[in-house]
């Protein structure tokens, strides 16, 4: 979405029009949702947090004043509302299944069914690796690598300093290799 | 550069964020160092295949319901519009509730603070024919202390005993006036020699105080009774130049549960020429129940500026015609 344009709907929803909160939400509820699926590892409670995400912004949109981009600031929100549901989790729950490589991948693969099928074995691995790291690596890992955000972002996001996320990050990547030692050999 | 250091850096590296010449140095590291090299692979691998895990994809019509399930939860939580007219007369509820609340605990904690004061008592009240309207108590005057104790007037009532012959009733006493009572058949029932009997002293006393809390005595009688004998008397002012009366009626005895029964009927006479003297509003009629030896308030009337009050405390004592009394409690206050 333009930026001026988001800018508008962001003063009008402040103003209280639903339709252009609405159209917020419309451009960014997927990117919300992807990356609550990828800190909770459960569709359910991605749509959870998704909710959630959105209806304490709308509550609180009048203390947004632009410091940040608006997706930042909604990545806040729902970095902390999947961390908390996290931490309050003891119930058994639907796990997603981020195994299956994107398509893109898949088509672009042009090895043998063996190869296809270690790449597969693979990345089911490295998902349930990722759901393994603590938390607070997993969520800056999850927003540097696979959300493509800055360190500079990502701090703001989690409220810690550059050179902490750069840092978690790291260590991340450490453990994620030593769970993966065997599949990593050239 | 150690190899530490170096993990560090292509972390950082494959998250662009090395200056020029932090990768430069890398790539220096990383030419020499078998190891660091291989790790530089590694990550970069591993950096590839953790971009390229996916999140499913969203569920059909994902969109639309999670939008009316979020404007759902928008709409309770947004409060109902509360117009002026109900903001103005709920804030007023408030403040008048508020008040009230106040003024109940400021009255309580009065009530608590006079009930405190020594040589006051409100805890009983005058019950019982009273038309006398009850003001809160104030302190007792200083003066109020019967300085010489009620044993010297027991040991008088005992002396005009002996010298009647034992035809006295009661006895009242108020500075230097005293009225007896004497029964009309004449029956002996004190007088005889060594023979322990109890008294009533019941003493009462009438003030009035002004603005500035000054007090003054206006009539100050102690009445020694026998139980269940009724005094009946009129003294004067204290105030020597006054004319004024004050009729007292006066009855008491001690009930099973240790406390002095009494009633008490009070009334006063002013010379109409005498208009700055002072004027109770009605006469006082109460029947009180009284722990020994505590003052307690018959009754008040005026206002700030002049008010008049009836104080009443009682006790017993054990006298031995021909005898000293003993002193008994509450000869002090």
């Amino acid at each position: 979405m333009d930026e001026t344009v988001e800018t508008q709907l962001i003063r009008r929803s402040q103003r209280g029009d639903h339709e252009a909160f609405d159209q917020l939400m419309q451009a960014h509820h997927e990117r919300v949702y992807r990356l609550a699926c990828r800190l909770t590892g459960s569709a359910n409670e991605a749509d959870g947090v998704t909710q959630d995400t959105f209806v304490q912004a709308y509550c609180s949109l009048r203390q947004f004043k632009g410091r940040s981009r608006f997706m930042t600031w909604l990545y806040s929100i729902a970095v902390r509302k999947a961390l908390d549901l996290r931490r309050e989790r003891h119930s058994s729950h639907e796990t997603v299944s981020l195994a299956d490589p994107p398509a893109d991948s898949r088509r672009s693969s042009s090895s043998g069914p063996l190869e296809t099928l270690r790449e597969k074995e693979f990345a089911g691995l490295l998902s349930d690796a990722i759901m393994k790291l603590p938390d607070d690596q997993r969520a800056a890992l999850t927003l540097i690598v696979q959300e493509g955000l800055s360190y500079k972002e990502v701090a703001r996001i989690l409220s810690f300093p550059e050179g902490t996320v750069a840092w978690r990050v790291w260590k991340a990547r450490q453990l994620l290799r030593d769970m993966l030692a065997d599949y990593l050999e050239p | 550069m150690n190899c530490e250091t170096s993990s560090q850096l292509i972390s950082r590296l494959l998250d662009n964020d090395l200056s020029d010449a932090e990768q430069a140095a890398l790539h220096e590291h990383l030419a020499q160092c078998p190891a660091c090299e291989k790790q530089e692979w590694e990550q970069r691998r591993l950096h590839t295949a953790v971009r390229s895990v996916s999140a499913p994809d969203l569920p059909p019509d994902y969109s639309r319901r999670l939008r009316e399930e979020i404007w759902r939860k928008v709409k309770m939580t947004e409060r109902r519009p509360v117009s002026l007219s109900f903001r103005i007369m709920a804030i007023a509820a408030i403040l008048i509730l508020s008040t009230a609340v106040m003024l109940l605990a400021w009255r309580l904690h009065v009530r608590q603070k006079e009930a405190r004061q020594p040589g006051v008592a409100i805890e009983t009240a005058p019950r019982g024919g009273s038309s006398f309207m009850p003001l809160p108590a104030g302190r007792l005057p200083k003066n109020a202390l019967i300085e010489n104790g009620s044993a010297e007037q027991v040991q008088a009532f005992v002396s005009v005993q002996d010298y009647l012959g034992g035809a006295m009733r009661w006895m009242a006493i108020d500075g230097n006036q005293v009225e007896v009572g004497m029964s009309g058949s004449g029956i002996n029932t004190v007088g005889e020699k060594n023979a322990a009997r109890e008294v009533v002293v019941v003493t009462l006393q009438y003030v009035e105080r002004q603005s500035d809390n000054k007090t003054t005595i206006l009539s100050n009688p102690q009445f020694v009774l026998l139980p269940g004998e009724e005094a009946s008397v009129r003294l004067s002012g204290r105030d020597r130049d006054s004319r004024d009366l004050f009729r007292y009626r006066v009855k008491a005895a001690k009930e099973k549960s240790g406390q002095i029964s009494a009633r008490i009927a009070f009334d006063c006479e002013v010379p109409e020429a005498a208009e700055q003297r002072p004027v109770i509003d009605s006469p006082i009629n109460a029947e009180v129940m009284v722990k020994e030896g505590t003052p307690v308030l018959l009754g008040a009337s005026g206002d700030a500026t002049r008010r008049h009050e009836l104080y009443m405390w009682a006790g017993m004592r054990s006298i031995t015609a021909g005898s000293r009394p003993s002193p008994g409690k509450g000869n002090h206050l």
